[in-house]
This record gives C-alpha cells, sequence and structure tokens, in this order.
C-alpha cells in the first residue's frame, strides 16, 4: 500500500467505518511511525464527536439507575495495558465443558468440591479463550473487556465458601448458578437453552423482597452457545430468575421464569 | 446541564479531562458528575444509529461502564476526554448495529441526512441549540456526497465498504470524499 493510500484511510479509521482488522492494524502500524497522521487522525475523532453530540437527547432516569449505584463495585482496568499481545495464538483447548444435570424443575445446592471448582474455572476460561480466538483480530477492546470479565469470573469461583445451584430450565437446558457469600458477585453459566429469535433475549433478574432488579442479557450465539455471565448482587436479593424478553431488555420481568435459582 | 457540548470553550473540556483523570483514581463522585455531562451525549447516539430507544440504553449502560472502568487508559495527548467517550461509544454502538439485530431498522431510515433533533417538550438550552445549529450549518456547507457518506458512516454505521455500495462509488472514491468532507467540518467546527 502505497503512502498516499494509506492516508486516505484517516478519514474512514476516525468515523469508524474501517472494519477489515487487516486494514485496522496496518493503519495502527502506519500512524505509531507518522506524527503529522496520529495529530489528523485525533482532529478528525473530534471532529466525529462533535457529530456525536450533536445527537445529544435527555438520558432516561433508568439508565442513571443501571449505571451509577453499583459503579463502586465494577473493577477498574490497570493503567497500562499491554496494547500488542499476539492475539493470534491464543486456541481453544481442552474439553468442553459438560454441565451437571439437576433434577427437573427443581434446583439442587451440590456439595462443591475443590475438583468441581477447579473444573468450572477451566471452563471459564475455556469459555473465554474461545471467545478471544473469535474476536482476536476484531478488537483489543474486546480483549479487555473479556480479561475483565474472566477476573470476575475467577474472582466468583475461587472464592472458598463457592457453591454451584443447578437447576432445568422450563423449555430445555440447564442453568447453573456459582455464588459465594464472600463476594458480591455470581456467575451464571447455561447449557443448551432453546435458540431465541432475534426479537427475544433471555434476561437476568436480581429477585428479593425488596423487588426485582435487571441483572443483564444473555444472547446465545450462532451455535447456541451462551457465555458465561457474571451478575452484581444487589443487598437484600435472595434468588436469581430468567426470562425470555424482547430483544433489548425490560425493567421489569414481562414473562414467568423458565428457571429461579436461590442464592 | 447542556445536552451537546462543542470543542470549546476549552475550560469546558479541561474540566472534563480532570473529571476522567479523577473516575481512574476510582473515584465515584467524580464519575456521577461524569455521567451528568455525558450521558446524554453517549445515549442519543445510541438512538439515532440503532433507532431502538431500549437497545440503545443498553448499549450506552456498556458504555458508560466501559468509561468507568477503562479510565486509566484515557490519553488526553490523544484528544479530549470527550472525544475519547464519543469514539468508544460509536464504536460499541456501531458493533452492535453491524450485528443482526438492529440492522432491519437502520435499512428502513438510512440515509437520512439531518442532524437528529431533540424530542418535543425538552427544553433545550440555548447554548445546546447553538451548537447543533452549528453542526448542522457545516453539514450544510459539505458537497451532497461527502454529506452522504459521512452520514451513512457516522450516523447509520456502515462500513465504508458497504457505503460504496450503496451509493455506487468506488472505495477509493468513498475513502476521499470521507476524508475531505471530515477536514472540511473540522475547519467549519474550529477543531485544533
Amino acid at each position: 500500500m502505497s503512502g498516499e493510500d494509506v492516508h486516505a484511510l484517516a478519514g474512514i479509521y476516525a468515523i469508524g467505518a474501517l472494519d477489515d482488522p487487516a486494514e485496522v492494524r496496518e493503519f495502527e502500524a502506519h500512524l505509531a511511525h507518522c506524527e503529522a497522521c496520529a495529530d489528523e487522525v485525533r482532529q478528525l475523532q473530534t471532529t466525529a464527536a462533535v457529530l456525536g453530540q450533536a445527537a445529544a437527547l435527555p438520558a432516561p432516569p433508568t439508565l442513571r439507575a443501571r449505571v451509577l449505584p453499583g459503579i463502586g463495585d465494577v473493577p477498574q482496568d490497570p493503567a497500562t495495558a499491554p496494547t500488542a499481545a499476539p492475539l493470534t495464538t491464543v486456541q481453544p483447548s481442552g474439553e468442553p465443558h459438560r454441565p451437571v444435570h439437576g433434577r427437573p424443575g427443581s434446583a439442587r445446592r451440590l456439595a462443591l468440591k475443590w475438583p468441581r471448582v477447579g473444573t468450572l474455572v477451566a471452563a471459564a476460561c475455556l469459555a473465554v479463550a474461545v471467545a478471544v480466538g473469535v474476536v482476536a483480530v476484531r478488537d483489543q477492546q474486546r480483549l479487555d473487556q473479556l480479561t475483565a470479565a474472566n477476573q470476575a469470573i475467577s474472582a466468583v469461583l475461587s472464592a472458598p465458601d463457592a457453591r454451584a445451584t443447578i437447576a432445568r430450565a422450563t423449555g430445555g437446558g440447564t442453568v447453573t448458578l456459582v455464588s459465594a457469600p464472600s463476594r458480591d458477585r455470581v456467575v451464571v453459566a447455561s447449557s443448551g437453552l432453546p435458540a431465541l429469535p432475534s426479537s427475544k433475549t433471555y434476561q437476568l433478574w436480581m429477585m428479593g423482597p425488596a423487588g426485582i432488579r435487571p441483572a443483564g442479557l444473555l444472547r446465545p450465539d450462532a451455535t447456541g452457545h451462551v457465555p458465561l455471565r457474571v451478575a452484581t448482587v444487589p443487598g437484600g436479593a435472595n434468588r436469581v430468575g430468567m426470562t425470555v424478553e424482547p430483544a433489548g431488555g425490560s425493567s421489569q420481568p414481562t414473562t414467568t421464569p423458565i428457571v429461579v435459582l436461590p442464592l | 446541564m447542556p445536552l451537546f457540548r462543542a470543542p470549546g470553550p476549552a475550560q469546558r473540556d479541561a474540566e472534563l479531562d480532570e473529571l476522567l483523570g479523577q473516575v481512574a483514581q476510582g473515584d465515584t463522585a467524580a464519575f456521577e458528575r461524569l455521567y451528568d455531562q455525558v450521558a446524554g451525549a453517549v445515549y442519543g447516539l445510541a438512538v439515532r444509529i440503532l433507532r431502538d430507544s431500549a437497545q440503545a440504553e443498553e448499549v450506552a449502560q456498556e458504555v458508560l461502564i466501559q468509561v468507568w472502568r477503562k479510565a486509566a487508559a484515557f490519553d488526553p495527548s490523544r484528544g479530549g476526554a470527550m472525544t475519547w467517550i464519543m469514539t468508544l461509544a460509536h464504536r460499541r454502538t456501531v458493533d452492535r448495529v453491524r450485528s443482526e439485530q438492529a440492522s432491519a431498522a437502520r435499512e428502513d431510515r438510512a440515509g437520512r441526512q439531518e442532524v437528529p433533533a431533540p424530542a418535543d417538550g425538552v427544553a433545550e438550552l440555548v447554548l445546546d441549540r447553538l451548537d447543533r445549529q452549528r453542526v448542522r450549518d457545516c453539514l450544510g456547507r459539505l458537497t451532497g456526497a461527502q454529506r452522504e457518506s459521512i452520514t451513512l458512516a457516522y450516523y447509520d454505521g456502515y462500513t465504508y465498504r458497504e457505503v460504496a455500495a450503496r451509493i455506487g462509488l468506488p472505495l477509493g472514491t468513498v475513502k476521499s470524499r470521507i476524508r475531505d468532507g471530515l477536514i472540511r467540518l473540522r475547519d467549519c467546527l474550529g477543531v485544533t
């Protein structure tokens, strides 16, 4: 690619329209050595950001309620994250996670032994590794998110008081909840949940005497695999439920839960 | 609360940069003040791209939490805090619209060129209205092809290949129209 061609990419890069991973890498490599280009990209990104701000709308109060109350519990990334990890060498490996099936329709608490926690940790790492493999060439940010999610998952699964509860979901599939009284988060894993049309999503809920709060959406990928999900447990919650909701989720459940697990 | 932050005055930008620095130290009160200044822009851009307020709220939530998480990665030498936040917001929202779910709604209304107006009944600040008008004026000074390419790419989340296919221009032409248009916008808006 000639110098002129590389420079022509500044606009589409700044505006987020350059999506080919190889081209993004090539352009970013060029930016590292071209001060004038980096300066132009900075200015054009600032210009694009003004276009974005011109679309501002009053944020709904529910957004505030979804973001601010728990923010202090969200771990922050350290200042110096590695930026050029050899992503393409990450390969999924090992046995697929085989969930333990509980009795249909009832939640069953298992006396969780260490080897099983180890298995779950391995499953979590596998899930992250698979996910990393998928997105490796797409987006460093995704990797950062997955790394943070992996840390959060490990923090729950490696807690000395971790325990797993497994239940079969109405309509098929199983849902595993790993909780630890010493942690304010839980990990939710699922297996074999029915595929949903794009107009619907699975949604988690934290339920307790004080009410029901949304705890995140779960979207199976094309192969039916649902990523592990970490959810923060608000004070007073004593159960975790899952429902099927319209795409984008709901602020309160609109259907009967397909599974409810005790915390 | 201003809905829209222009590149100036520098004082406001410096304040936001400082807030983001405090957020990087785990300061939740600073994050709340930052939230009040940026949530409307993050949410509004997501609505504009996704055309779906429920999905937009979900994406805005993800973006704002990402701002908290990644605040330490903000590097003021590579642009202001607002630019950093809006770049995250755009990238994340575009990821969503390029996934299967939201693309149908985008298909319906793609290519509209107006700067979105706030919903009826929203009390706009005078400054906000002036800023929006300025963006509208500057977009109006682009050539039609520049404006169309930038609108499809930025406000509808199309890749430049998709933009080229939609408007029937070669890839190289789209690249240069977007770049030339952004440079013209930059100069019109006084971005430095």
